[in-house]
């Protein structure tokens, strides 16, 4: 039964947690494979609704990149200099993965779906789930990749500009232009409906 | 639901109120927590660990032989030149701290490869 949480929008500010600081710090001293399985449980769910998110629903992909996520991290925990929250240098290193394998299939990555019906949203989690991941059809990468760290995630936009490396008055135009997109959608399909 | 996405999602008088719209539509409704990633998540980092660990030690073997290799096409010619330095007291001692070095240096090196994660 999938569990039906309201995420709040909190922003990711501040330092490594200290239950993440002891894990990394038993990974980068002794490599300890159940340190770096708790920050796995820990971080599988943001890690992986977010690259479901960019991929617009693709959940092998996204679950296969997020996989390669975590053994990147693994491999480089080293290289975290705990500047920054734990999560978002998560995100950073899904995002450059999501773009490399972006760059070797690009093309399907940018099909507007065009089969999204309102009529199947429903009160269940996973359908709404599977909704939002529809909507990203609509949009780019770029833009798909920042309105879910502003808006699923709660980053802020400097965060944001952090952890992706893409210039503030960029996020927020394209963050504009995102919901100005989902908004056009939605009035398309309330007048057609 | 439905009716009240729909309505929330309609123009009305020109403005729209799409901030709450989005964060209702847009968050995450699902927490995927799944031991079965985890297990395979943990599955490829060992596999990654011991992939690194057949290429170090085929390339050190391989180096290894290419050097034995090397020496004995020396030795034939500067038979005489390694026996009248090698043989010197001073020289013997000097050739055994650098065999010693040697050793230590890739032991340290390559243990940290063979400890299992």
């Amino acid at each position: 039964m999938p569990m039906i949480t309201q995420k709040k929008n909190v922003s990711i500010t501040g330092k490594v947690t200290p239950d993440d600081a002891e894990c990394i710090a038993c990974v980068v001293s002794s490599s300890d494979p159940e340190a770096f399985a708790q920050l796995v449980r820990k971080y599988q769910s943001s890690v992986r609704q977010f690259l479901r998110r960019l991929s617009a629903g693709d959940h092998a992909m996204a679950d296969d990149l997020a996989q390669e996520t975590f053994l990147l991290a693994y491999q480089k925990i080293s290289t975290y200099k705990g500047s920054g929250h734990f999560k978002g240098w998560l995100f950073k290193i899904a995002y450059r993965r999501f773009l490399r394998m972006k760059q070797t299939g690009a093309a399907k990555y940018e099909i507007i779906s065009s089969d999204i019906t309102l009529n199947s949203v429903s009160n269940d989690a996973v359908e709404a789930d599977i909704l939002a991941e529809k909507m990203m059809g609509y949009l780019t990468v770029e833009e798909r990749v920042l309105i879910t760290l502003n808006i699923s995630e709660g980053m802020s936009h400097s965060e944001i500009s952090q952890y992706t490396g893409i210039s503030l008055g960029t996020i927020k135009s394209s963050i504009r232009r995102s919901k100005q997109k989902l908004i056009k959608e939605f009035s398309t399909e309330e007048q057609v409906a | 639901m439905k009716d009240n996405l729909m309505k929330e999602s309609l123009i009305k008088n020109g403005s729209l109120k799409s901030d709450d719209l989005f964060v209702k539509l847009l968050s995450y409704h699902v927490q995927l927590i799944d031991d079965v990633f985890v297990e395979s998540v943990m599955k490829k980092i060992d596999s990654a660990f011991k992939f690194r660990q057949w290429v170090l030690s085929i390339f050190t073997v391989l180096g290894c032989i290419g050097g034995l290799i090397g020496l004995s096409m020396l030795w034939g010619s500067s038979k005489a030149v390694f026996e009248s330095v090698l043989l010197s007291g001073y020289s013997l001692l000097f050739f055994t701290l650098i065999v010693v070095a040697v050793v230590v240096f890739f032991t340290w090196v390559l243990n940290e490869e063979f400890e299992t994660p």
